[in-house]
């Protein structure tokens, strides 16, 4: 008997349950799924070959990655604003080469843009910058791919920033910062594989068929032009020698700011302003001992630009 | 497409700033697309692009090149570029349409025409240019006669010094400062360091010499002498004297004359009173 009304009540419990959605009523009312701000929850900065960096050489192309997360989907963002700034500078000053670049990409066209100091994209490599390719996902890298100006103010210390905004299609923000340093840079050119001088013994103040040479200096510091000979110069047959103090280095053709070369280095320009393609010209002059044998005399000269302290 | 390289570069510093053709190419045309490499034979279609790859061999410098062509119609995507110590770069070059079907000949070259050090190392160092000053031979020095030396007799030895043995010198006379040819003599081949000359007639003359070493360089001519040679012309007796000479045995001969006349004369008037 008890087997009988326990079997009931479970055909009944079991009954009520299936029934249950037909003989219930519909309850009127709407859900609204709110915005979820967007968040830049990691960001990097790496080279070319995917390794972390943190120190910059200017002239050189590095990723400025940023993770980007929306709950509601990576659709939703609009645009991602890279800046980068000298913490002297600050984030809110005018883009500058030495010291302030901004960086756009923008989602409704898929567009990469240097707002500034470039005006044609000069510090960014629109053809490496890289979106998620599906944005039906809620967390995906956007890669900057940026290479900063010659003159870019060297910093130790991490003085500048990295700033990734991210916004979305509600005017919604998130960013992120990272700090980084951007190093010392030089770059010198010369214009003269060699110098030639044809002389007699006795002549005085002889100069090269070269001269000026053009010495062109790129630096992100201030700067001094200086050069040295290798030695003495020596023939080639007969071993006699030219002293390296004959031969003289020179602003001008009128001896401005000569000096004698010697196997030092010697300052022919001081505390030049850093900028980019400065372009210099060094007279040589040489004075041809007498008496001297006839022959070729060989030396090598340097230039070099060194950092002004 | 598969990248077709070649690769280039800086074989080290001793190239530095020279330009340096690394690599003749024959391009054929419209032949092949893709195009393909054979012993730097290029072969591409019109409009088709290919890469090749720039190579930095240099230790420790960054290098600047400069990559170009001559003869040929090529478009490279990166003229110039810095490459790090031992890395490469793929440049990209595309055939220009305007070459036509055909086997062209030209030249690809890579320059390298600067070193740079990028990152905290303060100094650039530059490997040296050298600096080749051709010192002709020394000029000879002049010795006798010396300048504005005055010479009554016609035959004249010059001599003069000279720094380091020499093979021959070259003496030239003229009547002008200037040397302006044709000179009053000239003689290319001196093996010593006199030369003896006879002048024809009096005036102001002016010599210079130089040499001349194994090599067959010449010197600097030394500077220029002056010398003036005064002769006296032989067998001519001076005029004054024979005149004074003439006078005193025509007085003579008077005398003589008068003297004997007195005494005939005076004689016979003596008789006659």
């Amino acid at each position: 008997m008890k087997r009988i009304i326990g079997f009931a009540l479970m055909l009944g419990l079991v009954m009520s349950t299936l029934c249950a959605p037909i003989f219930a009523n519909d309850i009127p009312g709407s859900t609204t799924v709110s915005n979820v701000p967007p968040e830049a929850t990691s960001v990097a900065i790496k080279t070319m070959a995917d390794v972390n960096e943190n120190t910059l050489n200017p002239q050189t192309q590095y990723k400025f990655i940023v993770t980007v997360r929306d709950n509601n989907n990576l659709t939703d963002i609009e645009n991602i604003l890279l800046k980068l700034y000298t913490n002297a500078a600050g984030e809110n000053a005018a883009d500058a080469v030495e010291n302030h670049y901004t960086f756009l990409f923008r989602a409704s066209d898929n567009t990469w843009t240097e707002i500034g100091p470039g005006q044609f994209n000069d510090h960014l490599t629109t053809g490496l910058c890289v979106k998620p390719s599906e944005l039906s996902v809620v967390s995906d890298e956007y890669k900057f791919v940026v290479n900063l100006s010659s003159v870019t103010t060297p910093t130790t210390s991490r003085g500048w920033t990295a700033k990734w905004i991210v916004t979305d299609d509600n005017g919604s923000s998130g960013n992120n910062t990272k700090t980084f340093d951007v190093n010392e840079y030089l770059m010198l050119m010369i214009d003269d594989a060699k110098l030639t001088i044809s002389a007699y013994p006795g002549q005085n103040d002889l100069q090269p068929t070269e001269n000026p040479t053009i010495v062109t200096v790129t630096a992100n510091y201030n700067f001094n032009i200086q050069c040295k000979l290798s030695g003495d110069l020596i023939g080639s047959t007969f071993r006699d020698r030219i002293p390296m103090s004959n031969i003289k280095a020179a602003q001008d053709n009128t001896h401005t700011g000569e000096i004698k070369l010697s196997d030092n280095y010697g300052n022919l320009w001081s505390n030049m302003d850093y900028g980019e393609y400065i372009e210099k010209d060094i007279y040589w002059f040489a004075d041809i001992p007498y008496p001297l044998m006839g022959d070729t005399y060989t030396a090598d000269f340097y230039v070099r630009a060194i950092k002004y302290t | 497409m598969a990248p077709i390289k070649f690769v280039c570069g800086a074989l080290g510093l001793s190239i530095l700033l020279a330009l340096v053709s690394i690599a003749s190419a024959e391009v054929q045309v419209g032949v092949s697309n893709p195009p393909n490499l054979d012993n730097l034979r290029l072969v591409a279609g019109q409009g088709t692009s290919f890469e090749i790859g720039v190579r930095n061999y240099s230790v420790g410098e960054n290098s600047r090149f400069k990559i170009e062509n001559v003869g040929l119609s090529l478009v490279f995507s990166d003229n110039e570029f810095i490459l790090a110590p031992g890395t490469e770069k793929d440049v990209t070059v595309t055939v220009l349409p305007i070459m036509i079907e055909g086997v062209y000949k030209g030249e690809i070259s890579v320059s390298v025409y600067s070193l740079e050090v990028q990152g905290a190392t303060p100094i650039v160092p530059v490997t040296g240019i050298p600096l080749n000053i051709t010192v002709g031979e020394p000029a000879p020095i002049l010795v006798s006669p010396e300048n504005n030396a005055v010479e009554n007799t016609p035959t004249v030895t010059f001599t003069w010094s000279q720094p380091g043995p020499r093979l021959s010198y070259s003496i030239q006379i003229d009547d002008e400062a200037s040397f302006t040819s044709p000179y009053v003599y000239e003689n290319t081949d001196v093996v010593e360091n006199s030369f003896t000359y006879t002048f024809g007639k009096s005036n102001e003359y002016y010599w210079r010499v130089r040499a001349r070493d194994n090599l067959g360089n010449w010197s600097a001519w030394s500077e220029n002498f002056k010398l003036t040679i005064a002769l006296e012309k032989p067998g001519r007796l001076p005029i004054v004297p024979l005149i004074l000479l003439i006078c005193v045995i025509s007085a003579w001969i008077l005398l003589i004359i008068t003297k004997m006349r007195s005494k005939h004369f005076g004689g016979t008037r003596k008789s006659l009173k």
